[in-house]
């Protein structure tokens, strides 16, 4: 059902039939979602629009998802690292800035990813 | 042997395992969003074709697994920081992977998990031992029964059994041999055996398959 003033989420990904699996089912579930294929521009983006979410990927061309989240970490804007890594280390860096939950792609559902960005968005 | 230079260089090797489980993970994903109705309901005979790339894809993503993490024990780079996470989230996750796999499949499988063996464990590579698990009892499978898994609510034991004789694993007294890694024939349950035993040693357990009777046990617990 669409909502008449969605909240905005920037879903930061260079794969595209992730961005079209997952984003379809936030879409679906009344979400605004903006594309962007590498983390520059992503940060383009998130200087003229204003977002309530960022779903970031970590490996990605031009500037990867840690690069991307230590230009963009002050800005408080809640984070949810969606990623393929499973090293502990990736995991640490991601927090230390500023990602708000890790979330494994590929084992975690578009049902799960949601219910992750509803309990985020309604904080 | 020379090793290919790319596995010398830690960063390389990373993304190298990343891009291999790109296009199989997002196909998983795709296919299941698909199945799930997203874009509405699916003809039964697309669905089916569907549901057989998904198991492709899972047994694919596994199987990258499961490569990435003996690679990761033969050059003594695993990344253990034992965690204590409920054994039934572990389960539900593993369960939730794997299940589609189990279609069609029939069995005569006992699976034994200690509470220690995955609440010690790191979280990342006792789901691993988990799914593998899963996939061996699966492989085991023969016509019979369904199998049947459960997860105790209080996090302590998952056992999964069904209850009909299985003629390929009733007169084996120890299943073991039957993967050993040299064993072509048998690639795929052979390389899961082996990365299941070699990460349950290394986190400081034992895993072992067994049979008697008509019951094949994979047993997973601390040493």
């Amino acid at each position: 059902m669409p909502k008449s003033n969605p909240k905005k989420i920037l879903f930061i990904d260079d794969e595209p039939l992730y961005v079209q699996s997952y984003g379809d089912v936030l879409v679906a579930a009344g979400y605004e979602v903006t594309v962007a294929r590498n983390g520059e521009d992503a940060l383009k983006k998130i200087t003229s629009e204003k977002f309530s979410l960022l779903i970031v990927d970590l490996i990605m061309p031009i500037l990867s998802g840690i690069g991307f989240l230590k230009k963009v970490h002050r800005k408080k804007i809640p984070t949810i690292v969606f990623t393929t890594l499973e090293g502990e280390t990736d995991r640490e860096d991601a927090l230390k800035y500023g990602a708000t939950i890790f979330l494994k792609k590929g084992e975690t559902s578009a049902k799960t990813l949601l219910s992750e960005v509803d309990k985020l968005l309604q904080k | 042997m020379t090793k290919l230079s790319i596995f010398d260089a830690p960063d390389r090797t990373r993304v190298l395992w990343h891009d291999l489980k790109t296009f199989p993970s997002a196909t998983h994903v795709y296919l299941d969003s698909i199945l799930n109705g997203t874009y509405g309901e699916v003809p039964p005979a697309i669905a089916s074709i569907m549901h057989s790339l998904k198991v492709a894809a899972i047994k694919n993503i596994l199987t990258i697994e499961n490569i990435s993490i003996l690679h990761k024990i033969e050059n003594d780079s695993l990344e253990i920081k034992p965690t204590t996470a409920p054994l039934n989230e572990q389960a539900s996750s593993a369960l939730n992977f794997i299940l589609p796999l189990a279609t069609n499949d029939k069995k005569t499988i006992s699976l034994t998990i200690s509470p220690e063996a995955l609440m010690h464990s790191d979280t990342r590579y006792g789901s691993t031992i988990l799914q593998n698990m899963l996939v061996l009892a699966l492989h085991f499978s023969s016509p019979g029964a369904a199998l049947n898994l459960t997860s105790t609510q209080d996090g302590v034991m998952i056992t999964g059994q069904t209850q009909a004789t299985t003629q390929t694993i009733s007169d084996q007294t120890s299943a073991k041999h039957i993967y050993s890694p040299e064993q072509t024939a048998e690639t795929l349950p052979a390389l899961f055996f082996y990365t299941t035993e070699q990460l349950a040693n290394t986190l400081g357990f034992t895993f072992k398959i067994t049979a008697e009777n008509d019951t094949l046990s994979i047993y997973y617990a601390k040493k």
